[in-house]
């Protein structure tokens, strides 16, 4: 394994079967639960914390055939940007390793990156698997609420979230996402996959399909990533692809809304770690003053401000000026999204409007820190799939392109992006 | 708490009793400005209109039946304190 901390726990976990990932090599993000490995969350909470069970998606992976070899470094419970939350320490980026690799998902994209493993899960809540595939060089797929099980995946903010793959191209991604989807009776949101493989869209002919570059997204970006990513625009447009420049002004109030509803969740969510049945236990003389010592202790600064931030928001009086209407942003968005798609097929941006941040850069900013994910967290509030592809490279550094889909429209955007590939 | 996003350290000191978080001296006013800071940007969604959505889901249904999960053993194998296979915890009260 190279030298990263992209990895929290070094493992050797044995298919259960065989089939379509027999031998290949897997990183799981260290969120989603691996039976009698310990599984951290990158927090000191869940630090000696050993799951009975496999996450659903485990379970598929390991019954394809495919060996985890790792548990990787995250941002703690999935909250930033950079994977510098980490109570493990900070995962450094293959690619220029003075930069973060993005965030949350961050040891599983410098891992595919770095050539540690053939394909890794992650997690994207509000764009943790997306940032780091485009940090990194790598390819990353953030499926549609309800295509893959969060059965075992420790719940941030769970209205938002969805387990991914994260793979060096998107053959593999797509390989892998066929594993991942479909149906589980353990998690009720999830629904029937409809035949046609994931796989198979990596070769279709995209030269009559119609992609909307959406300017809010472009407008906010730094410019190198901007040039980056209008040559791979011209790239899809050579292959015959049409392209239209639309506006979706709902975005704009993305991450307002968004910050609101994950920490409002988070506050709920991770109101179950009281040092009762996992964790450390806390000392006082009563239940209240035991559960906040416990807390204060072993959850770190981000985490801390998030449920801050999410009590605030839902506790009387503030409830309808903020999350009332955080729920508004969300369905206005829904709408405008859903409307463009009766007249485009995917819509695309940069996935980040930066290039990779410098180790150090952000932890102190916070705000800037979320105003990053401007691009990413639209996608999580409407519900849609999108993915990450390798626009170009800046200054040596990896630009990404986002693509959406509507919803379960994930093999449309798969195949654009492999129309990008070498 | 005020109406403009002002966070005052007393509201700060009563939001972490919700949420059984102790904060020190030095937390506090470092959320204050971190949290004031998020707030301030919160206040465009008062630009956001009322949507009226109709919801395109379904519900989900499953019989009602008995079925093994994890046992006792494997339930409390993270507890730090357990007492004939249930999870102990601290007294409600004072004084325990």
């Amino acid at each position: 394994m190279s030298d990263l901390n992209a990895f929290i726990t070094e493992t050797n976990i044995e298919p259960t079967g065989s089939g379509s990932l027999d031998d290949l090599e897997v990183g799981v993000k260290d969120n989603i639960s691996t039976e009698g490995v310990r599984t951290t969350c990158g927090s000191e909470m869940l630090e000696e914390y050993v799951p009975p069970y496999d996450a659903t998606v485990v379970e598929r992976l390991r019954q394809e055939g495919a060996v985890i070899v790792g548990k990787t470094n995250m941002d703690e419970f999935g909250m930033g940007t950079t994977t510098e939350t980490s109570a493990f320490g900070p995962t450094k980026n293959p690619v220029d390793t003075s930069r973060v690799p993005g965030g949350s998902s961050g040891g599983s994209a410098a891992a595919v990156a770095a050539g540690d493993v053939d394909v890794a899960l992650g997690s994207d809540t509000g764009g943790s698997v997306r940032c780091p595939a485009a940090f990194c060089g790598v390819v990353g797929i953030k499926p549609t609420y309800g295509l893959v099980s969060r059965y075992g995946l420790v719940a941030y903010a769970n209205s938002l979230e969805q387990i991914g793959p994260i793979a060096a191209d998107t053959q593999m991604a797509a390989r892998t996402l066929d594993v991942l989807a479909g149906r589980d009776e353990r998690d009720p949101t999830t629904r029937e996959d409809d035949g046609v493989t994931y796989e198979e869209a990596t070769e279709w002919n995209v030269s009559d399909y119609t992609v909307g570059v959406v300017d809010e997204l472009v407008d906010g970006a730094d410019e190198r990533v901007v040039e980056e990513f209008e040559s791979a625009v011209e790239r899809l447009e050579k292959s015959g692809v049409s392209v239209k420049r639309i506006s979706v002004p709902a975005v704009e109030k993305a991450v307002a809304a968004y910050y609101v509803i994950a920490m409002s969740e988070a506050s709920s969510n991770l109101a179950r770690f009281d040092g009762i049945r996992y964790g450390p236990s806390g000392s006082g003389s009563n239940w209240n003053e035991s559960f906040a010592d416990v807390r204060s202790d072993a959850f770190g600064e981000e985490v801390k401000r998030r449920i801050l931030l999410g009590t605030y928001a839902t506790s009387a009086g503030y409830h309808d000026k903020y999350y009332a209407k955080a729920q508004d942003a969300r369905a206005w968005l829904r709408q405008q999204f859903n409307e463009k798609f009766n007249t485009v097929d995917a819509l695309a941006s940069p996935t980040m409007p930066v290039l990779p941040f410098e180790q150090g850069e952000g932890i102190e900013d916070p705000m800037k820190m979320y105003l990053a994910d401007a691009n990413t967290t639209p996608v999580n509030l409407a519900n849609l799939p999108a993915l990450s592809v390798p626009a170009g490279r800046s200054e040596g550094l990896p630009v990404g392109m986002q693509l959406i889909g509507p919803a379960f429209g994930e093999r449309d955007i798969i195949a654009l992006a492999s129309e990008l590939e070498p | 708490m005020s109406d403009d996003g002002r966070l005052s350290e007393e509201d700060l000191e009563h939001l972490a009793e919700l949420a059984r978080l102790t904060l020190s001296d030095e937390e506090v006013s470092e959320f204050q400005s971190k949290l004031e800071e998020l707030l301030e940007h919160c206040e465009k969604l008062s630009e956001v209109p009322e949507v009226e959505e109709e919801a395109d889901l379904e519900n989900v249904f499953a019989p009602e039946e008995l079925s093994t999960n994890l046992d006792h053993e494997q339930a409390t194998q993270n507890a730090e304190t357990t007492e004939d296979g249930e999870f102990r915890g601290p007294a409600v009260g004072d004084g325990a």
